[in-house]
Order: C-alpha cells, then structure tokens, then sequence
C-alpha cells in the first residue's frame, strides 16, 4: 500500500514538473515581445525586459521560474502593471471553487437517486426515459445550456437575474449550467454499478435473511455501486473547472475562469501560464487524491493498477 | 416373404432434415448490423447523421450565397431568401451554419481517425513487446493522461494561430493515450491465445500478427471508443471556438458562430439558436449511435 502510495506521489510530480516545463516553453515561443505595441522605444523595450528579467538566456528564465514557483510565486502580468497571479487566484478561486463544489454536490445527490431509479424501474418505458434524457443532456455542451437559461429565464421570462451579484437566486442558472452534464454522467455510472451489484450473491443472501428492501438497497447494494464514482471524482473536478470557464464568462461570474478567458483574449501570457499551471496542478492533485481514496477503500485496486 | 415391398417403407426423408440450420451463414458484421438496426435510438441517429452530413456536403453547391458573401441585408430575421436570417455583416447564417456543420464535422472525424492510428500503434507496440520498453511508454502515457489537455490545446493555438491545422495538432497531442492504453492491454490478453500462436509457427513476423490478428480482434472495444471521442472532439473545437479560440473569420464553425452571436444575443436570438441547435443535433445523433454500436459489438453488455 505505501509503495502504491509513493508511487502515485512520484508521478504526480513527475507530471507536475511536464505540465510547467510545456507551458513555460510553449509561452516563450509565443511570437513577439509581451511588451512591443507601435509606439515603444527600443530602449524603454529593452528596459522593461530587463525589468521583467527577459533579458536573460531562456534556460536561465526557466530555473528562476521554476525556483519562484517552488515558493508559490506564479508570476506577474505583463499587460496589467501591478497585478500578480496570486492575486487574481486569491480573489477568483474562492468564488471559482464555491460554485464548483456547490453544482457538484448537487449532481452528486441527483444524479445517484435517478441512477438509482433508472436500475430499480420495471417500467421499461420509464428507463428508456431516462436513458434517452440522460444521452440528451450529455450531449449539450455546458455553454449552450448557459445560454439556454440566460435566454429563457434571463431575458424571456426574466425570473432570474441575468447578471452575477452574489445573491441566491443569481446562484441557480450558474450552479444548473454546471450541474446538468455531471447529473446525467453520474446517473449512467450509478445506473451501471448499480444494475452489477444488485445481481450479486450477496444481495440474494441479505434479502434470503428477509432484511428490508431499503436496508439492502442502500447498505449493500449502494454502499458497493458508489465505488466507481470515487475514480471519476477527479476528472469531474477537472470538467467542472474548464466548464467554469465558459459559466463564468456567460454570467459574469468574477472566478478564476473567467479570468482565465479574459487573459487568453487579451493575450496576457503570463497570467495565462500561471493559470495553466494553478488549474493544471488543482486538477493533477484531485486525480491524485481520488485514486489514493479508491486504493485505500478497495484494496484490490493497487495490485492491477500499481503494475 | 421378407421382399414384399407393403412390409418396407421408405424413409421419411424429412425427417433427416430436420436438424439442418436453414439460417444463412452470418458474418460477424453482419450481426453487429442487425442489432444496431434493432436499436430503434442508434437508428434514428445514424440517419439523422447521414442527413447532415448530406446537406453539409451537398448543401453549398445548391446556395446561392458564398459563406463570406457581405451584403447589405443586416441581421434579417428567418425568411424565404435566407432561410436562418443574416448576421450583422450580412452574411447568410444557413450558408454559414452549412461550412461550420462541415468544420465542425472534419474536425471530430478526423482529429479521431489521426488519434486511433497513433494510439493502436503505440499501444499495439507496447503491448506487444512487453517488458521494460512497455513500461517506458506506459509511463509517458499516464505523464500526458494526467495533464488536463485543454490547457495546453490553448496554448498551441495560441502559437500556431487560431486555424483548423492548429485545433487539430492540440487534438492530437494528447487524444490517442486512451486508444493506445485500451489497444495494449487487448494486445496483452491476446498474447497467450492459440491463433496467435499458430500464425506465429507459420512464421508470420510481429507487424503481421499485431495488426492483422490482433487488430481484428481488438477492434470492437476500439470502434466503441472511437464513436465516443468524435463528439468529444466536435465539442472540444465548439468551446475553444467559443472561448475565443477557435477558428477566425472569415471561416466559421458552429462554436465561432455562437460566439459571433453573443453580443445580439438579446436583439437576434435566433443567431445563436441555429448553431447551438445544430451543435446538440450533431454530439446527440453521434452519442445514439456510439451508444448502439457499443450494444451491437458486445450484446453481453446491454443496458
């Protein structure tokens, strides 16, 4: 088990290290000075680079990158004087991960009961249903249902406010926009683990013992279908943050996604590398954290996958 | 006595018979056809997908609009002349929506068919020759598995500029590692099994065993993976395009036409209906069909 855990660790680093090394070269050979417009001097140019430390040879920007990094420094922006990357992390994130955590908590209790139902239904009218409907809403991509809603209930029936201010009310588009496709992902796992499990001996031997139909519903079948769902926790985490990207943006949400989309139009590459690697490390570590939680509560999982 | 022809009878033939498969000899194919086509969803989405793709192909030899044709007609509503209205250059939308169907389109299909190949190899290999080199490459594998591949597809296109080439090489930088991580380990339970053994003592060198063998074999879970990525890719290129990304003027996906709409958003919606529309059509007629084929290939697994 440590070695499966060590193992893991390693390579989250190993990982971590590729995506800062990808990014710092792919920004660098970005074409052009961040700082070259029309009317700049070659020596005002020449010093701010110099300021910046642009001037000096790309292997040595790298190492003092990599050396600020390690001290939780991701960088300045270029196009914004005054403003660094932690700053605009310290004041996206928080909002960034409320909303995140909140459209997931919520697929998660939905999406779970209508897995559930789907499995439990004799009704094939009823399962083809929500088969159907479960197809329909992963097939929409998340900005499309942003601006569905916006439409709808923003500017048509106008019952939610259109603009994000922080209130309840302006929370519900949002939260739906992001909580549609990991409800419909969810229940097709739910539905699939659960149909498994629900065959299994020992559900046979818990209802032999004539235990009740909740009791064996959520102890023992339950109780073994969620499992997968730990594996898929980190990628959800990492589609909740590029679906924030495009919310964020519709609703004028002030997260770390919609910064991320405005540095990207504005071109502002360091904001965009910092970010890459703050929203790169979030999502690495996630992956990390939820095959550690599958490894510890199913210990069969190490010995395949540690191979 | 015992010749009288009353005492004997001759055998009723049909009886021999009666055991004979009159079913005619399926092939596998064959098979998998004839459960999709029973999937009344996979159905209906294989031909809405085929209409499509019809009208992408054929529909702009038949409009009398060029995609980047300005005119002075702004931002029309529906009507006769311009079926989806015009945008706020004038441009025809159904003309527009027609090419962003067919980016959109090349896109998915293709960044698929480029990732299959490089997957099945590199998988293929890995599996094939085991050991120390398998280890390697399944390594870089869960390096490039782990890093969230959008990121860094914006940062490519960023370099290479906004254009189809620049989408496509982001698709595929990363887009293989799932066919290459299911072709290996496929590769790995065929290994042990007699025809492959068989071809081998023939003398059938590694590559022909691998893909002529293997591949045959293999190619049911990697279909079914395949049918899933294509809308995955179409909606990948419809968000980049759509965070700004995307392919620039005056060419247009289905993403960048939402994203153009944006700003009328309140004035004409129905600019931004028509391509989102098609967009939901698109990955759900693809979903359908993934879905049934996964059901064709493997009737164990039926939901």
């Amino acid at each position: 088990m440590l070695k499966y855990i060590v193992k893991r660790l390693a390579m989250g680093v190993v990982t971590m290290f590729f995506l800062i090394t990808i990014t710092f070269w792919l920004t660098r050979l970005m074409p052009g000075s961040p700082f070259a417009t029309d009317n700049i001097s070659p020596s005002v140019l020449a010093a701010l680079e110099a300021n910046y430390g642009l001037d000096k040879p790309i292997d040595q920007q790298f190492v003092i990158y990599l050396q600020s990094l390690l001290q939780g420094n991701l960088g300045v922006s270029y196009t914004r004087t005054g403003v660094t990357v932690n700053d605009l992390i310290a004041q996206g994130f928080p909002v960034t991960l409320k909303l995140g955590l909140i459209s997931f908590a919520i697929a998660l209790v939905i999406g779970t009961v209508i897995g559930i139902w789907m499995s439990t239904t004799k009704s094939s009218a009823v399962k083809g249903w929500l088969i159907t409907g479960s197809t329909l809403f992963i097939s929409i991509p998340g900005f499309v249902l942003a601006i569905v809603l916006l439409m709808v209930f923003g500017q048509g029936l106008k019952v939610l406010p259109v603009l994000f201010d922080g209130s309840f009310l302006s929370y519900i588009m949002p939260v739906l926009a992001l909580a549609v496709y990991p409800i419909a992902q969810i229940s097709r796992l739910v539905h699939a683990s659960y149909t498994e499990a629900m065959n299994q001996d020992y559900v046979v031997m818990a209802r032999a013992k004539g235990l009740g139909k909740r009791r064996i519903q959520l102890l023992h079948i339950l109780k073994n279908a969620m499992l997968p769902l730990i594996t898929v926790c980190g990628p959800m985490i990492a589609f909740q943050i590029t679906g924030s990207f495009v919310v964020e943006s519709i609703f004028t949400i002030p997260g770390i996604g919609e910064e991320f989309v405005n540095s990207v139009n504005s071109r502002d590459y360091t904001v965009i590398m910092g970010l890459t690697i703050f929203l790169g490390g979030v999502i690495i570590i996630t992956n990390l954290l939820s095959d550690l939680a599958c490894a510890l509560v199913d210990p069969r999982i190490k010995l395949d996958k540690a191979s | 006595m015992l010749q009288k022809s009353e005492f004997f009878k001759p055998i009723d033939k049909s009886e021999q018979d009666s055991e004979f498969i009159a079913m005619e000899p399926h092939s596998f194919w064959h098979d998998v056809w004839d459960r999709f086509r029973s999937n009344r969803r996979a159905l209906i989405g294989l031909i809405v997908l085929l209409l499509i793709v019809l009208l992408a192909v054929l529909g702009p030899f038949f409009s009398p609009y060029p995609y980047d044709g300005m005119g002075t007609e702004v931002n029309r509503g529906p009507s006769g002349t311009h079926w989806f209205g015009t945008d706020a250059l004038g441009r025809d939308l159904f003309t527009r929506v027609l090419y962003g169907i067919r980016i959109s389109l090349f896109v998915g299909f293709v960044s698929t068919l480029i990732n299959c190949v490089i997957g099945v190899l590199y998988g293929g290999v890995a599996g094939y020759v085991g050991g120390r080199t398998d280890a390697a490459m399944m390594r870089f594998v869960d390096v490039l598995y782990a890093v969230p591949s959008l990121l860094y597809i914006i940062l490519l296109m960023m370099l290479f500029g906004a254009n189809v080439g620049s989408i496509m090489v982001g698709m595929c930088v990363s887009g293989w590692v799932g066919i290459a991580r299911l072709m290996r380990t496929q590769v790995i339970s065929l290994k042990g099994r007699e025809y492959v053994l068989a071809a081998y003592t023939e003398g059938a060198g590694p590559a022909r065993i691998l893909f002529k063998h293997m591949f045959s074999n293999a190619m049911s879970p990697i279909l079914v993976q395949a049918t899933l990525a294509i809308p995955q890719a179409i909606f990948q290129e419809a968000f980049l395009s759509f965070i700004g990304m995307g392919i620039s003027a005056p060419q247009a996906s289905l993403g960048t036409l939402a994203q153009d709409a944006r700003m009328y958003m309140a004035i004409y919606p129905h600019q931004m209906i028509c391509p989102i529309v098609m967009i939901c059509i698109i990955i759900f007629a693809l979903n359908f069909i993934s879905e049934g084929l996964s059901e064709a290939l493997d009737p164990t697994n039926s939901r």
